[in-house]
């Protein structure tokens, strides 16, 4: 198992490789997925003041936009608004080149309307294991996240996330109030996929009881076996095999040599 | 007289024997393009989903199955600056500029995969009929290979055959305990001999395009183990010089199939 290094230094990276890139980035992109997370409130998204996402439902995730580097304005309005004029929300971010980000529109620990932008980890999974990430994104205290009874997460706050890659597999989690035995979601039989990231996010309000989590998937980050090995006695050792040719051809040499020299010798007798 | 025969004799008979060691080696015969391009009709790497979920009844189980030491929360890796108020540039134009594809994403709704899984492989050239297992990445970071020799293992996190990529199935060459394994007669597989494997949906069949001997450091595992592009069906054993000092074969033998 493998924990991505501490990441406060992680973000401190991500906002630094946001400054200004754009210059020298013109042709490249980036991948955005938009997520929401706030209930029972339909949206219309507007990317750069044109509609982009129409009547986006609440639960919904988008397949992964790829956009080309550079600024960017999130707008997020009724689902009837005739423009983007008065949005309910906005955010402002910076595309940098290959970065992989979801755009989430979730509710605060506090239960306001916000929107977050989260990096994700598209980095190469080893061969055989899976990546979990978890984003609180609910209107709820900390939690603790355990996978088969252990603690895999231990006091996770909206808006915090945590990554790990584990051996892929199916998995009995369980989301807890911090520090508790008081169980908010329990999650049995969730399959995390070999060479996907699973990202889960906990959305909703835990006082309007409206907790639940949705799912994005990056697939395709898995590395490959280093080899096969298939053999471990050398009962099939060619090697074996070539020295037994060289030893049995120049013993068949020496033999027809030996017949050969003999002649002689015996015509003189 | 006798004497001179006797050696006659001998020697012409070892030169024959030691003749045929060097004929009968795994020498390359046939075609054998581990790393085929996406071509049309291929998806690409990603599409498919993960067979983990349904791997067979003697897969080995992950030798690190329990999630390891507490991940660390974070604090938000957050890259917007939310504000309120409205927008300066108001658009008119209540239509979506783009059809962004959205899909359903709570957890409950998500339906796992359906994988069929192998579970018996045919190659009727060499009268051979093995048991498939489920197999997955040692402890070594290697793919796994099924601990009795008369069985053959597929790569579970691979494609299984007839998806797009090279679905794995390997087998033991031999063993210090079983001796020699089923798969040590892969070298004798020739071009265009036929494969069957079988699962719970069906039999694909296979015609043998060829076979190489592939020195262990110069295997390309993205090549071996690719999950996009024409279908094959590659099976793996070991094969070569056998490096004694660490119980290991310098080779694998490498026998990729086509679909019939």
């Amino acid at each position: 198992m493998r924990t991505l290094p501490p990441l406060t230094t992680a973000a401190a990276a991500a906002v630094i490789l946001l400054l200004p890139t754009a210059a020298s980035a013109q042709d490249s992109t980036g991948t955005v997925t938009v997520v929401h997370g706030i209930p029972d409130t339909p949206v219309d998204v507007y990317v750069n003041d044109e509609l982009t996402l129409d009547d986006f439902q609440p639960g919904t995730v988008t397949d992964p936009l790829e956009l080309p580097t550079g600024d960017y304005t999130f707008d997020l309005t009724a689902p009837d608004a005739a423009d983007n004029a008065d949005p309910i929300l906005s955010a402002d971010a910076t595309l940098e080149a290959d970065a992989n980000v979801s755009a989430v529109a979730h509710l605060t620990e506090g239960g306001d309307p916000t929107v977050s932008l989260f990096v994700n980890d598209i980095s190469t999974i080893d061969a055989g294991n899976a990546r979990v990430t978890v984003r609180h994104t609910a209107a709820a205290p900390a939690v603790d996240i355990l996978a088969d009874g252990d603690v895999l997460v231990d006091g996770l706050a909206n808006p915090d996330e945590a990554v790990a890659d584990v051996p892929a597999g199916d998995y009995d989690l369980a989301v807890n109030a911090a520090g508790t035995d008081t169980e908010v979601i329990a999650l049995p039989g969730t399959t995390l996929a070999e060479g996907m990231n699973t990202i889960a996010y906990a959305i909703g309000s835990l006082d309007d009881g409206t907790v639940d989590v949705l799912v994005q998937a990056i697939d395709g980050l898995h590395g490959d076996p280093a080899g096969v090995p298939a053999g471990n006695a050398g009962l099939v050792d060619t090697a074996d095999s070539t020295l037994l040719a060289v030893a049995l051809g120049l013993l068949g040499l020496a033999s027809l040599g030996f017949a050969a020299r003999r002649r002689p010798a015996r015509d003189h007798a | 007289m006798a004497t001179r025969v006797l050696a006659a004799v001998l020697g012409i008979a070892f030169l024959l024997v030691a003749a045929v060691l060097v004929v009968d080696r795994p020498v390359d015969v046939g075609q054998v393009d581990l790393s085929s391009p996406t071509t049309s009709g291929s998806r690409v790497a990603g599409a498919t989903p993960d067979p983990t979920a349904a791997s067979g009844p003697t897969a080995n189980p992950d030798p690190t199955a329990t999630p390891g030491p507490t991940a660390e929360p974070s604090p938000p890796r957050r890259l917007a600056t939310a504000r309120q108020g409205p927008a300066p540039t108001p658009s008119t134009a209540p239509t979506a500029v783009r059809d962004v594809p959205v899909h359903d994403a709570r957890l409950a709704d998500q339906a796992p995969p359906t994988v069929h899984v192998p579970d018996r492989l045919r190659l009727p050239a060499l009268d051979l009929d093995l048991p498939v297992v489920a197999v997955g990445v040692d402890d070594d970071g290697q793919m796994e290979v099924p601990e009795d020799v008369g069985d053959a293992g597929w790569y579970r996190h691979g494609p299984t055959p007839g998806d797009p990529g090279n679905a794995v199935i390997a087998g033991h060459v031999d063993s210090r305990v079983q001796g020699l394994g089923a798969f040590h007669r892969l070298v004798d597989l020739q071009v265009g001999d036929r494969v069957e494997v079988t699962s719970d949906d069906g039999t694909t069949t296979w015609v043998v395009a060829g076979r190489r001997l592939v020195d262990k450091a110069a295997l390309d595992p993205s090549a071996l183990f690719r999950r996009s592009g024409q279908p094959r069906l590659v099976l793996v054993t070991c094969g070569g010089d056998f490096d004694g000092s660490v119980r290991s074969y310098r080779s694998n033998v490498v026998v990729v199939a086509h679909p019939v």
